[in-house]
């Protein structure tokens, strides 16, 4: 069954995280109040005593921690022919949040807390160009 | 504020319900609630609050229910709330008839996902997924639950078998309800040699795909004696939320919003001991892993000793857990499950459950949308 939804791009105020795939560098965001670092990035803190403070861009180096992992056989139409798929959350360095992200890797290696490095294909654009291995 | 009472509930079959439409799907499940009533008719209903979660083929579906019903110009309104929509709209509903803005509320919820199939209806739900994010590198819910699970096989040590034993817990429960989906009896094999969907998760680990509908009345306590003479009471309502990706939380092997939520429905129904004051419990068994992380959170033993509670989650254990099958043997329609879960605590409550818990007389329910993101807890009593 076919499911086709077209829509334009939506990236808002955080339009430069994106950009910065196209230029293999991670961006983050960091808020003056708080000091935490998100990536995924907000343009905004959302800690409560911060009150939506705008946040400033962080050039993050692309390295991490492996929070969590999963082995997927199933996904959604887009990414089927990719199918079996590894997905990690990274906490990549200094940030408070983790990114969620395809994983490189021999799956029986894995194990949470492992050191991994963020890849970047040609001509990124999105989440799915991105990729980690371990270190 | 007044007292809220739960006078009847009723639901379909759930199964891939090809031969009816979603409307007429909730008028099987409300003929069924009407049923068990002094007589109540729809003209007694002043508000209607509905519940649905996939707006893929038709939107606004809750105007084709309320103009099927006949429900008019009374008041009418849905709830959203991903996978917790049926638990919120509960929520509206009592907080309707506590501020004596409505007397007598029909929830109803339902869905109908064999329109899609479960590898599309997964892609519809992995819609409520961050698009640019999560979504975009390939994740469905499963797959957020697994890391989820993960996280706490690293922490805590569970194996794929010991999730598996809540899978056959569930399945072989759902043997005993005739409205349920799943009609074979299962073993932890069977769940270990199932297809993976997202580790540690297989099909037998998750939730089914299904249509069905369920509906519950609900009206003042005043009120509820004109209805039936056995009613139950709402004691104690909570919901609490978290981030909407995984990522963006410290914790991801647990559900703090869950924490959160039973404290406050705990606190406000006086339960200071929930395994000793509350005789049986629905949890939101999206995945079976959930069922365990959520003995933890509910307060039922401490984290990380989920697998040790088990046992007490079986029928004439300490707390049984999912008498109804849960959403992995009843099913998981999902605007309709939350809503079924009550029922079942409402039926338990009575004594007219078909896995009836002896004596039952105070009972909880569990329910969450997202990945835990607005987590649900319910106390209900006699
Ligand atoms: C686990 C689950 C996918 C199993 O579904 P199932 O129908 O029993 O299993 P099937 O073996 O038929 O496979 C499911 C789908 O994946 C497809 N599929 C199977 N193997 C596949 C593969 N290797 N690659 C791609 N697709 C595959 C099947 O064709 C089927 O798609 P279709 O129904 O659209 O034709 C389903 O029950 C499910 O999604 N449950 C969770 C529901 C959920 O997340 N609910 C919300 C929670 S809050
Ligand atoms: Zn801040």
């Amino acid at each position: 069954m076919g499911f086709l939804l077209e829509y334009s791009d939506d990236w808002g105020m955080i339009a430069p995280f994106f950009q910065g795939l196209r230029e293999k560098r991670l961006y983050g965001t960091r808020c003056p109040a708080c000091e935490r670092v998100y990536c995924p990035p907000r343009a905004h803190c959302p800690s409560q005593e911060c009150r939506l403070a705008e946040t400033e861009w962080i050039e993050l180096e692309p390295r991490g921690v492996l929070e969590s992992y999963t082995l997927l056989g199933l996904s959604t139409q887009e990414h089927l022919d990719d199918l079996p798929l590894i997905l990690g959350l990274i906490r990549v360095d200094g940030c408070s949040t983790s990114l969620m992200m395809r994983l490189e890797v021999d799956f029986d290696d894995l194990v949470c807390g492992a050191r991994v490095e963020v890849k970047f294909r040609e001509g990124a654009c999105r989440m799915r160009d991105i990729y980690a291995v371990l270190v | 504020m007044r007292d809220v009472a739960l006078v009847a509930a009723g639901m379909t079959n759930f199964d891939y319900r090809i031969n009816k439409r979603a409307e007429e799907l909730v008028s099987e499940a409300l003929l069924d609630a009407l049923e068990s009533t002094k007589g109540l008719v729809l003209d007694d209903i002043d508000t209607l609050v509905t519940s649905y979660f996939i707006d893929a083929r038709q939107v606004a579906e809750e105007w084709i229910i309320q103009d099927y019903l006949g429900h008019r110009p009374k008041a009418a309104f849905r709830v959203e709330n991903g996978g917790g929509s049926g638990a919120s709209a509960l929520y509206a509903a009592c907080s309707l008839i506590k501020s004596g803005l409505s007397e007598t509320v029909l929830l109803a919820g339902w869905e109908k996902m064999s329109l899609y199939r479960s590898r599309m209806a997964n892609e519809l739900i992995a819609r409520g997924l961050d698009i640019d994010f999560d979504f975009d590198v390939g994740a469905i819910y499963t797959a957020c639950y697994g890391m989820m699970a993960v996280r706490h096989m690293y922490l805590y040590g569970e194996r794929e078998e010991d999730f598996a034993r809540i899978a056959v817990k569930n399945r072989n429960n759902a043997l005993k309800n005739p409205k349920g989906q799943w009609k074979k009896r299962i073993t932890v094999d069977d769940v270990l040699e199932s297809r993976l969907i997202a580790y540690p998760l297989k099909v037998l680990d998750c939730s089914l795909i299904s249509d069905g509908a369920a509906v519950l009345i609900l009206s003042s306590r005043e009120r509820a004696k004109e209805i039936t003479d056995d009613p139950v009471f709402v004691e104690g309502l909570g919901i609490a939320t978290d981030t909407m990706r995984l990522g963006d939380r410290v914790e991801i092997e647990n559900f703090p919003a869950c924490r959160s939520a039973s404290r406050k429905a705990y606190r406000m129904a006086g339960v200071e001991n929930p395994v000793s004051e509350i005789d049986c419990a629905e949890i939101y068994d999206s995945f079976d892993t959930v069922e365990l992380q959520s003995y933890e959170d509910l307060g039922f033993t401490d984290k990380g000793k989920g697998v040790q509670f088990i046992e007490e989650a079986e029928i004439g254990g300490r707390l049984p857990v999912n008498m109804s099958g849960g959403l992995e043997g009843m099913g998981h329609p999902i605007g309709a499950s939350p809503v079924a879960e009550v029922a079942e605590i409402f039926w338990q409550l009575r004594g007219e459950s078909c896995n009836q818990v002896d004596g039952a007389a105070r009972g909880l329910v569990h329910s969450h949308g997202g990945v835990g993101t607005a987590v649900f807890v319910g106390i209900f009593g006699r």
